[in-house]
């Protein structure tokens, strides 16, 4: 079996998808679909390990409620026996890696976190590197120093989008209110509520 | 020689060669190779065995003998790849310590003996490895340039490789690279590095890294064996970290534009 194209993930793409922080829905599908395409065996998920602490010190860190404390623990413990029970490859953050981060963050003038996940992206031979950092990661797409790493926002591709509103669909239903347009959706594509508001997000996105 | 042999050819001339660089040669190789070789389950006594002993130069070889072990033929193996690599470049090579690059580096006071005019590890019929200066040069350079920091590697233990320097060795297979690790421990982790054998591991310790970076030992201060489960769908888990999921008096994941 050939062995599969590794791809690694900056925090915000398991932020996205675990934390699903308010504001920022539109970027859950193509988060999602990062890890899902890991999920049906389609690519090798690389993990720099500090990605991991980065995504458990996002969202609300200590709740006051004893019994809120226990739902936090709980969903922290589903989140690390998914991570166990996956089995991505986690590239551990030692001595070389950070030296080499160092290296990387001098020369493309990147926070040492960023250089990190660059680094270990280029350890782990990997074919694509998913950041929504548009300022300190994604613009060095194509970078010499990169060795042809692709740098990228983790868009779904356009054949992999079931539920994507295209504009002549907007065109067709026009007038239809939000109701609708979701029971629509639902029957054609028979896919999650998110996903359906993260397409009608991307499709009044369009529309502006 | 034979595939599962190594030789040791000292040339020279019979009458001016000292007869000290056969000994110290061959007790030179013996050590290279972590004499008395690893014991075999049964607990019988192996050993390395003398195949070869000729006149002329000197010539003389040795392969697992006695109880043949599997660890004492995968430690050949490793031996003689550690040759060739060494013949190439410098750094540890696989399976490799320093103490492996030190018998290594004994071969030198066997150069500079009365009446030797050279000597080389014979591998097999056609391939050999001098000992020459570039050879020494890398062992000892890869001696110097061996960082050793404290960390971890996950991998496959698959195979007992055996006793050295008062320290049982079991090799990995690391996930990362696919490459082998070679795991030293003492006699306090012995029951639970052995129960781990053929498992999916992760070990911390001393981690030791060749010229290249790459992990070529660990001096282990604790293993844990990794067990997986079928991992839980990842739409199941969407915000299972956020607002929502910690309590319905914070504030639900919003929606831009909405």
């Amino acid at each position: 079996m050939p062995e599969l194209a590794r791809v690694c993930i900056d925090a915000n793409v398991f932020i996205d998808v675990f934390v699903r922080p308010a504001g920022r829905e539109s970027r859950l599908p193509g988060s999602l679909w990062v890890l899902e395409a890991a999920e049906r065996g389609e690519h090798q998920l690389v993990v720099p390990a500090h990605v991991i602490a980065e995504t458990l010190c996002s969202g609300p860190m200590r709740p006051d409620a004893a019994r809120l404390r226990a739902d936090r623990k709980a969903n922290v413990t589903r989140f690390l026996a998914w991570l166990r029970d996956s089995r991505p490859l986690v590239v551990e953050v030692d001595s070389l890696l950070a030296q080499h981060a160092g290296e990387l963050g001098q020369e493309l003038e990147i926070k040492g976190p960023d250089a990190l996940v660059l680094a270990a992206a280029l350890r782990a031979r990997c074919t694509v590197l998913y950041s929504w950092d548009d300022d300190d990661l994604t613009r060095h797409d194509g970078h010499p120093l990169l060795d042809g790493l692709r740098v990228v926002n983790p868009t779904v591709p356009p054949d992999k989008l079931p539920m994507q509103l295209s504009l002549d669909d907007a065109d067709d239903n026009a007038g239809e209110d939000e109701g609708e347009a979701l029971e629509r959706l639902r029957a054609r594509y028979a896919v999650e509520d998110a996903d359906i508001e993260a397409a009608e997000d991307a499709a009044l996105e369009s529309d502006r | 020689m034979a595939r599962d042999e190594l030789g040791l050819k000292i040339d020279g001339r019979l009458g001016s060669l000292d007869a000290e660089a056969l000994l110290v040669g061959l007790r030179a190789l013996l050590r290279l190779l972590g004499a008395p070789p690893a014991e075999a389950e049964s607990g019988e006594r192996p050993l390395w065995a003398l195949t070869t002993l000729r006149e002329g130069s000197a010539v003389l070889a040795v392969r697992p003998g006695g109880v043949v072990s599997a660890e004492a033929v995968d430690r050949m193996a490793v031996v003689i790849r550690g040759l060739e690599y060494l013949a190439e470049s410098p750094g540890e090579p696989s399976g490799w310590d320093p103490t492996d690059l030190e018998s290594l580096l004994a071969f030198q006071s066997v150069v500079g003996m009365a009446g030797v005019e050279g000597v080389s590890f014979l591998l097999d019929r056609d391939r050999s490895v001098p000992v020459t200066a570039g050879l020494l040069d890398n062992a000892r350079a890869s001696l110097s340039v061996a960082t050793t920091s404290l960390g971890s590697v996950a991998g496959h233990l698959y195979r007992y490789i055996g006793r050295a320097g008062g320290r049982s060795e079991v090799g990995l297979r690391e996930d990362a690279t696919g490459r082998a690790v070679t795991i030293t421990f003492s006699d306090t982790l012995q029951q639970k590095m052995l129960a781990a054998l053929e498992r999916d591991v992760v070990v911390w310790g001393e981690v030791r890294r060749n010229a290249q970076g790459r992990k070529t030992s660990v001096r282990a201060e604790d293993v844990e064996v990794l067990t997986y489960g079928v991992p839980e769908p990842i739409r199941q888990l969407v915000g299972v970290l956020g607002a929502g999921a910690a309590g319905p008096e914070l504030a639900p994941p919003g929606r831009p534009g909405a």
